[in-house]
């Protein structure tokens, strides 16, 4: 498959310095917890939080991933350690597309009732979305492509990379 | 799943006090209305004055010391909740515990006609004075909510149960939710129980689909437990001029939980353009249609996302 960067590693920096500033402004004097969905959101949660200068948890879930067989159903593979009842919580994401995983995560969550529920994805694809979801803060809308790097994965490769990169048939 | 905290809302004149008072002594539940809040907030050491000038019917602009208050009650109430089960009257209590697992959440109305012969009888009140009650209160409970939930306490689908008090008497309003409180504690133990099978099985047995892609993209669904129906419904796009369909389209899903049609289009270019032109033509004619294409290119790059090609 051919490469193509989309966005390099400077923009993705500003970007995030940038979505640390907002999300400082906008939890003064809270102290949110920032959900960080494993894998591909880690190395965008960390540099986030390097930008906040609120003070806030960071706490990890994971849930498992579809993978074409027949049976089976979304499960929570790693759960929260830290309680979220009645506490600003924030959702940290690498993508947003279709909106399926982030549709079955924001529906678990709700139902502990925290005091309010925010996402923040570093890439947005509303072209792609099947299942509508609120996106309160966005590093950058991409069109549908296929992506890569600063966490996003093709068959767990890329995930490294520092830039942005399509991969192209 | 337990029941152990029921809200309260009412519009003024629909016997709220009431039903709330006999509800929490027959269940044995706490009662958190005004005057509770109001003895706790004295031990937490507001005056009677303070108190009178903050509480929720007040004329007050949204100043600091009120919004204080109202955080510091808002803690007391979610406080109280953990320790035991309680009735909550008002307080905005369809938002503090929107979505709790233990909650129920009542809305109690009534026709203005109604509420004014209530509040002329409780009051003693003339018809237009009465009235004049009515809107002021309505109008400051609008202005509660939205100012510190940011909410419409209007909107039905934040309440479990919906009662019109014109049809009820409140000792039958009680039972009724008691009874529904029951058979809500019961329908969800019994949805927890729940497997993607019964799921599917509510909505239909696995259909024969016209596409592999089709079968794929329901899977999907099914992992993610979304419901979806194949090819539940057929909009009539054309007729001729003795009534007969010359042209119609039916969407390959629908999944009611979002009121969503769910189009999947990956065949050749030449089709996607027809395709394109019908649901064009059904957007025309059925503007309340919700309506999502999926494109082979987007299809393709969600199977790749999820490491299947």
């Amino acid at each position: 498959m051919r490469e193509r960067l989309l966005i390099p590693k400077e923009k993705i920096e500003k970007r995030i310095e940038e979505l640390g500033r907002e999300i400082s402004k906008d939890y003064l004097e809270k102290e949110p917890v920032l959900i960080c969905i494993l894998k591909g959101a880690v190395y965008f949660a960390i540099d986030l939080t390097r930008h906040l200068t609120i003070p806030f948890v960071i706490d990890f879930m994971a849930i498992s991933k579809y993978s074409g067989s027949s049976s089976g159903v979304v499960r929570i593979t790693k759960d929260l350690d830290v309680d979220i009842y009645q506490k600003d919580v924030i959702v940290v994401e690498d993508i947003v597309d279709t909106g399926l995983t982030l549709g079955y995560l924001l529906r678990n969550l709700r139902a502990r009732s925290p005091m309010s529920l925010k996402v923040c994805t570093l890439l947005d694809c509303p072209s792609r979305r099947i299942v509508d979801i609120p996106v309160d803060y966005k590093g950058f809308e991409i069109p549908d492509v296929f992506v890569v790097g600063y966490g996003l994965d093709y068959k767990e490769k890329y995930r490294n990379l520092l830039d942005i990169i399509v991969l192209e048939e | 799943m337990e029941i152990k905290i029921i809200t309260i809302s009412r519009e003024f004149g629909c016997n709220g006090t009431e039903v709330a008072e006999r509800l929490a002594k027959k269940l044995k539940f706490l009662l958190i209305n005004k005057r509770y809040i109001n003895e706790s907030m004295v031990k937490h050491g507001l005056t009677e004055e303070q108190l009178e000038s903050l509480e929720e019917s007040s004329i007050q602009p949204f100043n600091e010391m009120r919004k204080k208050y109202i955080e510091l009650m808002n803690q007391l109430i979610l406080e109280l909740a953990k320790e035991k089960p309680i009735v909550l009257l008002g307080r905005g209590g369809q938002f503090l515990f929107r979505n709790h697992p233990n909650a129920f959440h009542v809305k109690l109305i009534g026709s203005i006609e109604n509420r004014v012969t209530e509040i002329m009888t409780q009051y003693k009140l003339d018809k237009v004075s009465a009235l004049k009650l009515i809107s002021e209160q309505d109008r400051r409970r609008d202005l509660y909510i939205s100012k510190i939930f940011g909410g419409d306490w209007h909107d039905p689908s934040l309440y479990s149960l919906v009662i019109n008090m014109d049809y009820f008497d409140v000792s039958s309003t009680v039972k009724m939710i008691i009874r529904s409180i029951k058979l809500a504690e019961r329908n969800s133990n019994k949805y927890t129980e729940e497997t993607s099978e019964v799921l599917k099985d509510a909505v239909g047995s696995t259909p024969h689909f016209a596409h592999s892609s089709e079968e794929e993209f329901a899977k999907l669904l099914d992992f993610y437990r979304i419901r979806w129906l194949y090819e539940p419904k057929t909009f009539i796009l054309e007729c001729d001029s003795e009534g007969n369909i010359t042209s119609a389209f039916t969407p390959d899903f629908y999944l009611p939980d979002f009121d969503l049609y769910v189009e999947l289009t990956t065949q050749r270019q030449k089709l996607v353009n027809y395709k394109n032109r019908k649901i064009k033509r059904l957007k025309e004619l059925y503007p309340d249609v919700n309506i999502k294409m999926i494109y082979g290119k987007d299809y393709k790059n969600i199977l790749r996302k999820f490491g299947l090609i």
